[in-house]
Parts: C-alpha cells; structure tokens; sequence
C-alpha cells in the first residue's frame, strides 16, 4: 500500500493547463522567442543539420531553456490552482471534542463534582488512550467556537468555563464536520443532547438532576427591580432575595417548580448606580448551580430629556407644547449654552441636538420685515407673547381616519380613538409612524449626521389633540426615543446574546468594550454607530470619544437553570478499526512556491542573457 | 544594436567630427619618399623618363640605350642620363556600403570615421582625392575632402564588393594610392577584387574592419543568427564548441585574404571597430606606415 496519496479537489480545473500550453507555445512560435542577431557572415557559423536542397523542410526546433522554466511555472499555478493535496494515512481520524460551555455544566452539590470536572476527566482518559490522535477543541457557547488547529494538542481547560448562557451544540457539530471532514465527534455535556447523535459520535453526559434555585429574569426601570425566581427542585424552598447597596432582603418561600415576580424597590440613593440582587437559598443542597443566584443591574438612563423651542412658533402652538411638557417630569427646558436632547423647530434646519421634532403646520409668528436681520429666536422667554393665530394659513388642513402605519417607540401604546387630526397635505419625509388618512401625520428618519429627525403634521387649532391623551403619551414616547438615541448603549442591560445597539459621540471610530473577565475588545463603527451582541454575562464597561457607559448582562436563563433535564449518558461511537485514515493536507502552497523558484531561476537565466530580443 | 537603415551623416557626425579631430595634422604616408614643388611629387627612383633629373656614371647592367653619347663624345665618359619618376599625388578612398558593414552601429561608425581620417590626411598632404562610395555601384562623393558634407547612401547594399567584381570599377586614379574600407566578410573569391584594387596603383590598401562582436561573438544558448545580406536565417546553439569551429573559420578567412592581398601587392591591414568607435586610437594606421 502506497504510504501517500496525491490528488486534485478541483481536479477539472487541470484542464485550463492545455490553453495555457497552446497559449505559451503559440507565443514562442509567433515571437520567435530566440535571441535574434545580425552577422555579416553567416557562412562562417554552423549550418543547422538538414540538407538544403531538399525542397520544403521541416526544422524540429527545439524551444529553449527558459520556455521550460515558464511552461513549468505556468503549469504549477494552474496545478496549485486545482487545489492540490497529499493524504496521509493515520490510524484514526481526528477528533473533534465538543464541550459544553452552558451554565448548568457547574452544577453540582456541596462537595460533588460538577459536569464540567467529570467530563475533563473522561477527556483526558480518552485522550491518553490514543496519544497519537489529533484533536480538536470546539467550545459550544451561544455560538461554537474553534480553540484549536488540530496540528498540536492544546490544553483546553482555560477555554472551557461554564459560563455561557446556553450551548448551541448542533451549530458546535456542524463547525467541527466542516473543519476536519471525516473526523469523530466527542461530545460532553450535562445531559442527553437534543440532536440527533451519528454513529461515529461519543457523548459523554455527567449530569444528574439536581435541585436548584435561581434568578432566570430580571429587568430595572426607574425605581423598581422586577425579579422572577424559580425553585426547580422538588421541595419548598425559603429563600431570600437581598439586594445591594443596602442589603434590603426580601424573605420569599418558593413553592416546588414555582416561578415567581417579585418587584423591588431601588433605594434613592442607588437610583443612578448598579444594583446586585442575590437570591439566598437557605438549603444549600438544594440550590446546584450558583452562578444564577445573583444579577447585576445598571441604572438605566431615564434623566429628563433637556429641549429646546424654536422662538418662530405661534402662542397657540407653543400653549400646546408647554401644556404637555411643563410639569412633565421626563422633560426639562435646556439651560443657556447647553446642547438640548431635543430641538423643537418649526423647519428642517440644522441642530446640534441629537432629535430634532420638525412640527411642519404649526401657526407660525408673522414674518419680520427683515428676515435677514431677524433670526429665529430660541429663548422660550420671548415666546410668551400672545399674537393671534396665523389664519393666513397656505397649507389646507384635512382630516382622516388615523393608523399606525409602521410600529416603533413612538408609536407605542398611543391612543386614537376620538382623536381629531387635522393635517395639511404635506408629504412628510422619512418612514411614516401614523397616518391620517392619507397623508402622512408622524414620520420619522436619521439624518446625514446620524441624528434621529421626527416630522409632526399637525395643526393643533384645527385638532382636539391638546386635550387628547395621545398627546402627553406620544411625547412621553418621544422621550424614550430620545434617550435611545442619546450617546452610548441604547439599554443599560440587556440578556447575553442580545444585540446592543450604541452610538458614538461625534467623531468617535470606534468602540472599546472590556469584558467581565477583563479583556478589552475593540469594535468598528459605521456611520457613528455600531452593534454586537454581549456574550459573557456581567457587568460590560464601554468607552468611546471620551464617554464611558456600563451595561449589565444577565445570563439568565430557565432553561439552563432548570437541571430536571440533566442526567449521566453514554454513547460510544462505533468501533475504531485500526485502519489507514487518509488524512489530506493541502499541497497548494507547495506549488505556489516551487512556481516562485522556477520564475526566479528564469529571472536570472534571463538577466545572465542580457535581456531578450525579440 | 544594429544601425539604422537609412543611415545618413547626421547619423554619424559625432562619428566624423571625432575623426576629423583626431586626423588634424595627419598626412597620408606616400609609398616612397616625394619631394617637388607645387604640389608635383616626384621619386627618387629613376625609371622610364619622364623628367630628367641627373646625370650617374655608367654601371655594368644599365640600360644602354640610356648613356648620353653626346657627353661621351665631350668627355669620353660613359654617363647615364637619369630622369625622375613621377608619382600621382592622388588618392582614392573606398567605403563599403554593404549591409554587413551595418551589423553593429559601433563598426559601421568605425568604417566612416576610417575614410574621414584617410580623406582628410590625404587632403593634409595635398593630394588629389576621390571618394567612392561602393554601394551596388561606384559613386564618387562631390566633397571627398569635406567629411562633413559626404553623401553617401545607407548600409544596405545587399553584397560586399567581393561578391560583385564587375561593379568595382570607379575611375582610380592611375598610379595613385587606392585605400578600400571594409569588412571582406564575403564568401567569394578575393582575387578579382584584390586585383582591380592593385590594377594600376602605386599602393594598394584594404583595411578590413571588424566589430569585437565578429571577432569574439558571445556564447548564447539560444539564438537566430541573419545574414546582414542575404538575408538567410540559421538557428543556432552557440556553444563553445560552435564558437570554436567560428573562429577556426574566421582565421581561414581571414588568411586566404591575406595570402591574395601578399601575392597581388595590397596590404591587408585588420582593424577592430572598437579602436574606431566611440574612441579613436589610430596606432595601427602609423604603425602600418598609413599615416604619418
């Protein structure tokens, strides 16, 4: 038996060596490749063999050395260009050892061993039978993870912690049969898998269906923490829910199989600080995995937006505007020489704020003699004037059914039952949020500067809205939108695995996101924004242009922390027969360089001649 | 690097105005020693009278018919009355314009400065000069004095002078000196050529140019050899051993040239283009007693 054996995966593109041939060898018969030299008598040099008074001859001309050298190089590209290889043979075919990163893998009772300690064990054992194996690490977290190249053995216990939120291990066997065809699987886990297990699959689960207890969601508004607690074991469990700063405990009793909200109150004084919640099982045994006993909360961002009132409005629209935003505690006016959150402007015109509400048929003041020398006023001091209602109006209102036409923040919960909505016949810009009839009421869209613009058509002295509650809710909307549009993350926590959306100051090109576990990761971003997805629960520390954010992820999940499922289970993969694995190795690279040698030694060959002349 | 096809003197002025220099104060050696006056030249050596120059006593051998009986009968004694022989100060200049003298721009510029350097040396000894242009047939150039202002055509003459006997026939001078630049690179029979060169010269030259490239050719593993001339085509490995069988029949060449040149009186005088062109070393045109 041969001990390799050579091939082509791309075997048909050898095929492209014969026009490359023809290509070459036409060159040299058109060109003459010869080196072409005029003497003064030709009678002095050797006559070429052949008899001249033959007739018609045909002159075997034989191509000269460097037609060999690029004929050989040509054909080496287009071989290395077929995708060459070389198979090996070995004993057994790879392995690819697919570890289970979930959470539940830490469970275990007080001096017990967890899945994680029992399956490294069983990993080195099998390893240490087949030393000549080669092995590859792929981590199953959320998203599979290849640690390793299979060339040489690498610990793989700083990888493999039990620490993410779930385990995708279809995604984990799929990466492992694409990076090493015909390998075997080794999987380890905390129960059975749910995929379907191919013959030459061994899974090795140490699991055992232990009681626990844990936190499997939490969310923080503005003042308050709800919690959901579980007790997934089969007896009550007294618990205690403790929450920091402060250590305000909260005595809970958790029935078997019980999940239950509580709500906690966030102390004043942490209202703009993390907060930690730890549930405290009074049983220990009955509480396996601990890593989902305790949540970190970040204070969202919910500060009064600051807005700003372009001076042009007309008394009744102002009336309007400060009927919803006088009093309202989300709101604040914007103090001298401050950016706004919001600029509140009767016209598209530029603005440094980051939203800018574009109320379009609002009454305007009466233009001055002099726009030029008039600019619009801001200060919302000089808007107290009563000056009547512009009736002079171009833009007729009407009026239609409303609809949500496209769901977002700002349409969120707004009522429109009895709502009056007189609009001029604008077409306004952007994705329209609400239609009244058929004209556009609400639109929205993000400008050339990444600002968020809101378009409002609207006529309030032909519109019962100020009296509507539609009103205070779309601004009460309008201030959410605002604070996610604000700089920074647009949560303060979020689940692991979750997108989280973050803009950058002005300027800022990139993110710098340090992890948990303290390591920094830099994120490009686009157009001033960028998005990623969390994966290590904890609290992430986020920098960029000079702004510095934290956001909290939980890596809560009931799944995981419900370890009913869990169990020992065995499967061993079919009997290794001791028989030659051709293990194939790409060759392509090999003649990529032999090609490079050959062109150099024609590079010289051609230099020691002087160049050609053609 | 071969020379244009329509080769011109623009072409070669650097070439002449170099050759112009270097053959300032240059004389054209006589094939004897002349004196005379005017411009006339006459030899040392007596032979059939043209103008009596002295009169010698009488010497067993002499000629009798040339004692003057009338100084016999006034002095009895037996006086041979001498005359001078009278050598033409005259030359002709031949440039070979066959396209094997175009092989390499160095030789063709080396021939071109050779016939300024003989036409102005011939001029600085005042002698009568033609200069003939050997291209197919023979042009006498109007300005054979004035380099600058030849017209001569292009290298291209698809045979040497050797090839074409019957058209080596320009109006030389008699008794003249015939100076004949260029390559002998045929494969004829150099007889014909040689003795119409030396037909009725006092001194006949052949100065055979040869560029470094024709007397040391490169070795080449691949390389298409023309013919300037007849254009025929050999491709050729030149090996040391090709390179060896070259110039064992260069040798062979150039020795039947010079065996025909000794038995017809012409001197044969091989020359390398590179002492021509770009520089001008004329050493062997004194050493071979051409210039003085």
């Amino acid at each position: 038996m041969n001990d390799f054996f050579f091939g082509f995966e791309h075997s048909l593109l050898l095929w492209c060596a014969l026009p490359v041939f023809l290509v070459l060898l036409l060159l040299y018969l058109l060109h003459r490749r010869s080196k072409v030299r005029i003497v003064s008598a030709i009678f002095l040099w050797d006559r070429p063999q052949g008899s001249p008074n033959s007739g018609t001859r045909i002159r075997l001309r034989f191509p000269p050395a460097v037609f060999y050298l690029e004929l050989a190089a040509l054909l080496l590209l287009t071989a290395a260009l077929a995708a060459p290889f070389v198979s090996t043979p070995e004993t057994f075919p790879p392995l690819a050892v697919i570890l289970d990163d979930s959470m539940s893998m830490q469970a275990k009772v007080p001096g017990g061993r967890s899945p994680l300690e029992s399956g490294a064990d069983f990993i080195k054992r099998e390893l240490r039978a087949l030393p000549d194996r080669r092995v590859l690490w792929i981590v199953a977290g959320e998203t599979p993870t290849l640690t390793s190249d299979s060339n040489a053995r690498t610990d793989f216990t700083p990888f493999w912690t039990g620490q993410a939120a779930s385990s995708d291990l279809a995604a984990a066997a799929s990466l492992a049969r694409r990076m090493a065809r015909g390998c075997h699987l080794l999987i380890v886990t905390d129960r059975k898998p749910a995929i379907e297990l191919a013959p030459d699959t061994t899974c090795f689960s140490a699991g055992a269906p232990l009681g626990n207890s844990a936190i499997v969601n939490a969310r923080r508004t503005s003042g308050r923490i709800l919690i959901e607690a579980a007790n997934f074991s089969t007896l009550p469990a007294d618990a205690a829910l403790v929450l920091e700063p402060g250590s305000l405990r909260t005595q809970i009793r958790l029935e078997p199989k019980e999940t239950r909200r509580i709500v906690l109150a966030v102390p004043a004084a942490a209202a703009r600080e993390a907060v930690t919640v730890r549930l405290e099982n009074a049983d220990a045994s009955a509480n396996a995995l601990l890593c989902d006993d305790e949540v970190v909360l970040e204070a969202e961002d919910d500060s009064p937006v600051s807005y700003r009132i372009a001076g042009t409005f007309h008394a009744d629209a102002r009336s309007a505007l400060d009927r919803v935003l006088n009093g309202n505690p989300s709101f604040r006016p914007a103090l001298t020489g401050e950016t706004p959150d919001l600029d509140i402007l009767p016209a598209e015109v530029e603005s440094p704020a980051p939203v800018h509400l574009f109320w379009l048929s609002a009454p305007m003041k009466k233009p001055a003699a002099n726009p030029a020398s008039n600019p619009p006023q801001t200060d919302q001091a000089e808007n107290s004037e009563a000056n009547p209602p512009q009736s002079e109006d171009p833009a007729p209102s009407a009026a239609g059914p409303l609809s949500i036409e496209n769901a977002s923040i700002l349409s969120r919960g707004l009522p429109l039952d009895s709502l009056q909505w007189a609009v001029s016949a604008n077409e306004l810009p952007g994705q329209t949020i609400l239609r009244s009839g058929d004209v556009p009421a609400i639109s929205t869209r993000q400008n050339l500067n990444h600002d968020r613009e809101i378009f409002l058509n609207l006529d309030p002295t032909r519109s019962n809205i100020t009296h509507h509650p539609f009103w205070p809710v779309f601004f009460q909307n309008l201030a959410q939108t605002v604070r996610t549009e604000r700089f920074g993350p647009a949560r303060a926590n979020l689940q692991s695995g979750e997108l989280l959306h973050v803009r950058l100051p002005r300027g800022a090109q990139s993110l710098t996101a340090v992890r948990p576990d303290g390591k920094s990761m830099e994120i490009q971003a686009m157009r001033g924004q960028t998005d990623f997805r969390p994966a290590l629960h904890g609290v992430w520390r986020l920098e960029s242009g000079g702004g510095k954010w934290s956001v909290g992820v939980m890596g809560l999940r009931a799944e995981e922390s419900d370890l009913s499922d869990a169990g020992s289970f065995r499967q061993d993969a079919d009997k290794l027969a001791v028989m030659p694995f051709w293990m194939l190795r790409p060759l392509a690279w090999a003649f990529l360089l032999l090609a490079a040698l050959l062109l150099a030694a024609h590079h010289v060959l051609l230099a020691g001649k002087g160049g050609r002349q053609c | 690097m071969t020379a244009p096809a329509a080769t011109a003197i623009p072409y070669f002025r650097s070439a002449v105005e170099r050759a112009l220099a270097a053959a300032g104060g240059v004389e054209l050696t006589a094939p004897a020693q002349v004196s005379g006056i005017d411009g006339r030249r006459t030899g040392r050596r007596t032979g059939n009278a043209l103008e009596f120059s002295e009169y010698r006593e009488y010497r067993p051998g002499d000629d009798l018919r040339r004692i003057d009986w009338r100084v016999y009968a006034r002095s009895e004694q037996l006086m041979i009355k001498q005359y001078s022989e009278e050598i033409d100060p005259r030359c002709d200049v031949i440039l070979d314009h066959s396209a094997s003298m175009a092989v390499t721009e160095r030789k063709a510029s080396a021939a071109i400065s050779l016939a300024a350097i003989f036409a102005t040396a011939a001029a600085n000894s005042g002698f009568s000069l033609n200069l003939w242009h050997a291209a197919g047939t023979f042009r006498k150039d109007p300005s054979p004095a004035s380099p600058l202002l030849w017209d001569f055509p292009p290298f291209e003459t698809p045979f040497s002078p050797s090839a074409n006997p019957a058209s080596f026939s320009g109006q030389f001078f008699r008794r003249g000196i015939r100076i004949l630049v260029t390559d002998l690179m045929g494969p004829d029979d150099p007889a014909p050529v040689l003795s119409r060169l030396a037909d009725g010269a006092k001194r006949a030259v052949a100065v055979m140019v040869l560029d470094p490239l024709e007397l040391e050719p490169e070795l080449d593993p691949n390389v298409m050899l023309i013919d300037a001339e007849t254009g025929e085509e050999r491709e050729l490995v030149l090996d040391e051993g090709a390179l060896a069988r070259y110039h064992e029949r260069l040798e062979h060449h150039r020795a039947m040239w010079a065996t025909a040149a000794a038995s017809r009186g012409v001197l044969l005088l091989p020359l390398s283009a590179a002492d021509f062109y770009p520089e001008i070393r004329p050493d062997e045109l004194f050493h071979a007693g051409l210039l003085k």
